[in-house]
C-alpha cells in the first residue's frame, strides 16, 4: 500500500482527484442550479479545438512552442464568453441552442485541426481521453491554482450565484449585478474545464464535473447539502475509479465516470421512492 | 422624495426592436394605495412594471418612484421597491427551502460572506408568519409547496426587505381562492401600514373590493381611476376587443370577460 502511495504518478493522481472533487462540488453544483449542464460539454469541446490549434501552430512553426493548454484556455474562455453574450441578448430558453451550435463549431474545428497535425495528433487525443496517471507536476500546480481560485470565489459569492440561478429577474430587480456574476461563473467554469482536460479528458470532464452534482441535487434537502454531497460523490467516484484502474490496468477516468453514473442512477431511484 | 405619489408615469413609450410595446401611457399612483394593472395578453402589463423598475429601457417619457426619476436613481428606487415576479419565472429544481428563499434575499442585500444574525432570522420568521405560510411548510423545498404557498414565500421574500412599494406580477395565477383571499387581505394590511401595492392581474373580480385604482391597458392606456369609473362595459370592451358585461353590486363592480386566464 505504502509502496503504491510513494509512486509520484499515483500521488499526483490522488491529489488531482481531491481537487477535481472540490471543483465538481462548487462549479458542478452551480452549473446544475443554472440549468446549464450542457455548457460544460460545450466548453470542453471548445477547449479541445483550442488545444488542437495550438499543436497545429506549433507543428507548422507559426507560433513555435505554443502550449496546448494555453490554446485550450483561450478557446474555452472565448466559447464561454460568447455563449454568455449571445444568451444574454436572447431569451433564456435558447441557451441550449447557442451551446449546441458552439459545440458543433468547436468539434468541427477540433477535427479539422487534428486531421492537419497528423503524427502529432496523439497529443490532442491525450486531451480527448485524459489520464489521471499521466499528470505532470506543472499540470498539478495549474489544477491547484485554478481549483483554489474557483472554490474561493464560489464561497465568496455563493449566495449571489444561487440567487441569480433561482430568480434572475428578481435578482435584477433587487439591484444585483447579474451579468457580472453570470460572466464570472462562465469564466470559472471554462478555466475549471480546461485544467481538468488532461486528467479526465474532454469527453469525461462532463461526467466528473456534472454527474456528482446532479446526483446530489436529486436527494439533497438544501443547497449546502448539494455541495457537500457532490464533493463526497466526486471523491468516491474518483478515488474508487483510480483504485479499480490500478488493479484492472484500465483508464481511471472511465471507471470514475461509470461509478459516478451508477451513483446518479441510485439517487434518481431514491428520489422517486 | 415625494411621499404623496408612489409612481408617476409621464408619456411612456417602450419599444422592443421595432415592436411598440407601450405607447403614450401616463398616470399617477397616490401613496399608499392598491392599484391593479389589467388588460389582455400582450397588453404591455409586465413591460410597464419592468419599466417602473427600470429593468427595460424606455425610449420616450419619464417614470418617477416617490419623486425619484428611475433613470437617474436606479439603485435607490430598487431599494424602495419589493418585486414579486411571475411564479413561472422562478427556477424550481434548486433545493431551496421556503425559509432559505426569504433569507437569501436578506443576505444578498447584506453583502458577501456575511453571517445571518439573530435579527435576520427573526425578520425572516416574521415575514413568513405575516404572509400566513404554515410553519410545516417553512422547511419544505420550494418546489414541494402548493401554488399559493410559493406565492406567499415570494411575497415574504419581498417584504423582508421592507419596501415602500410592492409590485406583484400576476400573483394570483394558479392560486386557489382561499390563498387568494389570504394574500389580498395581507396586501390590504400592508397598505394600512403605509406600503403601496401594484398588482398585475388578469382577473380583478376576486380582489376588486380591496382595490383603490385600476389601470386598464392595451398597449395604450385605456383608462385609469377608481374601479367604478374604469370598469365600464365600454372601457373593458375597448381593452379586450370583445363584448364585456359588468355587474355592479354595492360599491364593487364585477367584469365578465371572455379572456380571463385566471
Amino acid at each position: 500500500m505504502l509502496e503504491i502511495l510513494s509512486n509520484p504518478f499515483i500521488m499526483r493522481a490522488i491529489i488531482a482527484v481531491i481537487l477535481i472533487a472540490f471543483v465538481s462540488s462548487s462549479i458542478g453544483s452551480l452549473t446544475i442550479f443554472r440549468g446549464q449542464s450542457f455548457l460544460v460539454a460545450g466548453i470542453a469541446h471548445g477547449a479541445l479545438a483550442g488545444a488542437a490549434l495550438a499543436i497545429f501552430l506549433d507543428y507548422y512553426g507559426i507560433i513555435p512552442g505554443m502550449n496546448p493548454i494555453l490554446g485550450a484556455a483561450l478557446f474555452g474562455l472565448a466559447m464561454a464568453l460568447g455563449i454568455g453574450y449571445f444568451s444574454s441578448r436572447d431569451s433564456r430558453e435558447k441557451i441550449d441552442i447557442i451551446i449546441g451550435i458552439s459545440f458543433a463549431l468547436a468539434m468541427s474545428l477540433a477535427i479539422l485541426f487534428i486531421s492537419m497535425i497528423r503524427e502529432y495528433a496523439v497529443q490532442a487525443w491525450g486531451l480527448i481521453m485524459g489520464d489521471l496517471l499521466l499528470l505532470t507536476s506543472v499540470d498539478l500546480v495549474l489544477l491547484i491554482i485554478i481549483s483554489s481560485v474557483t472554490v474561493f470565489l464560489v464561497t465568496l459569492f455563493y449566495r449571489e450565484f444561487v440567487f441569480i440561478s433561482f430568480d434572475e429577474e428578481g435578482a435584477y430587480a433587487l439591484g444585483l449585478r447579474v451579468m457580472l456574476y453570470n460572466y464570472l461563473l462562465l469564466v470559472l467554469t471554462a478555466l475549471s474545464v480546461v485544467v481538468l482536460l488532461k486528467g479526465v479528458g474532454a469527453i469525461l470532464v462532463y461526467v466528473m464535473l456534472i454527474i456528482p452534482a446532479a446526483a446530489a441535487n436529486n436527494i439533497a434537502s438544501n443547497t449546502s447539502n448539494v455541495m457537500i454531497l457532490s464533493l463526497v460523490f466526486a471523491l468516491i467516484s474518483g478515488l474508487l475509479g483510480l483504485a479499480v484502474s490500478l488493479v484492472l490496468n484500465v483508464a481511471p477516468s472511465a471507471i470514475a465516470g461509470l461509478i459516478a453514473t451508477i451513483i446518479y442512477i441510485i439517487t434518481l431511484a431514491a428520489r422517486r421512492r | 422624495m415625494n411621499e404623496k405619489l408612489a409612481v408617476m408615469v409621464n408619456n411612456l413609450h417602450v419599444k422592443y426592436n421595432d415592436y411598440l410595446a407601450l405607447e403614450n401611457v401616463s398616470f399617477s399612483v397616490p401613496h399608499p394605495s392598491i392599484t391593479v394593472i389589467m388588460g389582455p395578453n400582450g397588453a404591455g402589463k409586465t413591460t410597464l412594471v419592468k419599466s417602473i423598475l427600470h429593468l427595460v429601457d424606455f425610449y420616450k417619457g419619464d417614470i418617477f418612484v416617490f419623486g425619484l426619476n428611475v433613470r437617474e436613481h436606479e439603485k435607490k428606487i430598487r431599494n424602495l421597491i419589493g418585486y414579486v415576479p411571475q411564479r413561472e419565472k422562478v427556477t424550481e429544481h434548486i433545493p431551496l427551502r421556503a425559509r432559505d428563499v426569504v433569507l437569501l434575499a436578506k443576505m444578498v442585500k447584506t453583502g458577501p460572506l456575511s453571517i445571518p444574525t439573530k435579527r435576520d432570522m427573526l425578520e425572516v420568521k416574521d415575514a413568513l408568519e405575516k404572509v400566513l405560510l404554515p410553519k410545516s411548510a417553512w422547511n419544505k423545498r420550494f418546489n414541494e409547496l402548493s401554488g399559493g404557498q410559493k406565492q406567499k414565500v415570494l411575497i415574504a421574500r419581498a417584504i423582508v426587505l421592507k419596501p415602500k412599494l410592492l409590485i406583484l406580477d400576476e400573483p394570483f395565477s394558479g392560486v386557489d381562492t382561499v390563498s387568494q383571499r389570504e394574500i389580498m387581505s395581507f396586501l390590504s394590511s400592508l397598505k394600512k401600514k403605509g406600503i403601496s401595492i401594484i398588482i398585475v392581474a388578469h382577473d380583478i373580480n376576486p380582489i376588486v373590493e380591496h382595490v383603490d385604482y385600476v389601470l386598464l391597458l392595451n398597449k395604450k392606456m385605456i383608462a385609469f381611476g377608481k374601479p367604478r369609473s374604469v370598469l365600464t362595459e365600454e372601457n373593458l370592451s375597448r381593452a379586450y376587443g370583445i363584448k364585456v358585461h359588468v355587474i355592479v353590486r354595492g360599491e364593487a363592480c364585477y367584469a365578465i370577460i371572455g379572456d380571463r386566464h385566471a
